[in-house]
């Protein structure tokens, strides 16, 4: 891929990321525990670091972070974001090196666990209490199962792509 | 690794999650007494045992106010200044339940546990007595 061509990628993506995010933030919250939803922008996330290239997967993470907390107008929570994401981000590359496309889904799983895991540590500090740290094994449970379907999601597009030759 | 050995790596990790969910508050529950705590501080504790008639409470924070409802043997959210009022529909606080969370408003409800009331009984009726 060209330059241009990542740059034109990734703009693209980012755009489907925050409308994703955007439509995701209506839909009201199914349990009473705050915290618990799909993520399905962190598809794009994943489909960039495959398809694109870290830096720019990057670059997608913060635009979606930052322009999507002002997007919904919960700008309090692009502090829970950014924790999440970032500490989402490192396992994923981590992932990335270690685990083969194939199964990316294990990748978006370990994602998905350090993206919980990093909003628990920033709700813990901002509210400077730990009984926040109950919700932490609900938060995993939900983290292995969003994080899975994320995954096979992310996974399925990046085969069909590569099959049909419009990624090499 | 096998997809296999991934899969049962995380069912195992799912069960523990969900026993820790639903035993660990059970565990560390002791008493009646409940804790209100914003930004980390301990604005008040109500023993819920000894509570006999319905009041509420008031507690102001960048989100608006959250308005506590205090009733023999129960605490709850009645209702809040944020959007996503997640405090609300928590409802009460359950026996061996996990605490009632106000993110915006940095609040806290939650049972006190061991340590915290045998500290409270030393400095309180305890050391009166």
């Amino acid at each position: 891929m060209t330059k241009t061509r990542k740059l034109t990628a990734t703009a693209i993506l980012t755009a489907g990321a925050l409308v994703t995010f955007v439509i995701e933030s209506q839909i009201p919250s199914l349990t009473s525990v705050p915290g618990i939803k799909l993520g399905l922008s962190n598809v794009f996330t994943l489909f960039a670091l495959c398809a694109v290239g870290t830096p720019w997967a990057f670059a997608l993470l913060l635009m979606r972070v930052f322009l999507g907390g002002l997007l919904t107008g919960q700008t309090m929570a692009i502090l829970y974001s950014l924790s999440g994401g970032l500490l989402a981000f490192g396992a994923m590359l981590l992932g990335r090196r270690l685990i083969p496309e194939k199964q990316l889904w294990v990748v978006s799983v370990f994602g998905a666990i350090f993206h919980n895991v990093g909003q628990i540590a920033a709700a813990v500090v901002i509210t400077g209490t730990t009984a926040i740290l109950y919700y932490l094994p609900i938060l995993l449970v939900s983290a292995v199962v969003t994080g899975a379907f994320t995954g096979i999601l992310a996974q399925l597009v990046l085969k069909r792509l590569r099959q049909s030759r419009f990624l090499t | 690794m096998k997809t296999r050995t991934w899969i049962l790596i995380f069912a195992a990790l799912l069960l523990v999650c969900l026993a820790a969910w639903f035993f660990l508050p059970k565990l560390l529950q002791t008493g009646s007494e409940v804790g209100i705590y914003q930004d980390g501080e301990l604005l008040k504790t109500v023993d819920l045992s000894k509570v006999t008639a319905t009041t509420t409470m008031t507690v102001s924070g960048s989100a608006g106010d959250n308005v506590i409802e205090i009733s023999p043997g129960s605490i709850c959210v009645r209702s809040a200044g944020c959007p996503d009022q997640t405090c609300v529909k928590h409802g009460p606080l359950k026996a061996g339940g996990t605490p009632i969370i106000c993110l915006p408003n940095k609040l806290v409800i939650r049972w006190m546990q061991q340590a915290e009331t045998e500290y409270d009984a030393m400095t309180g009726t305890e050391a009166a007595s």
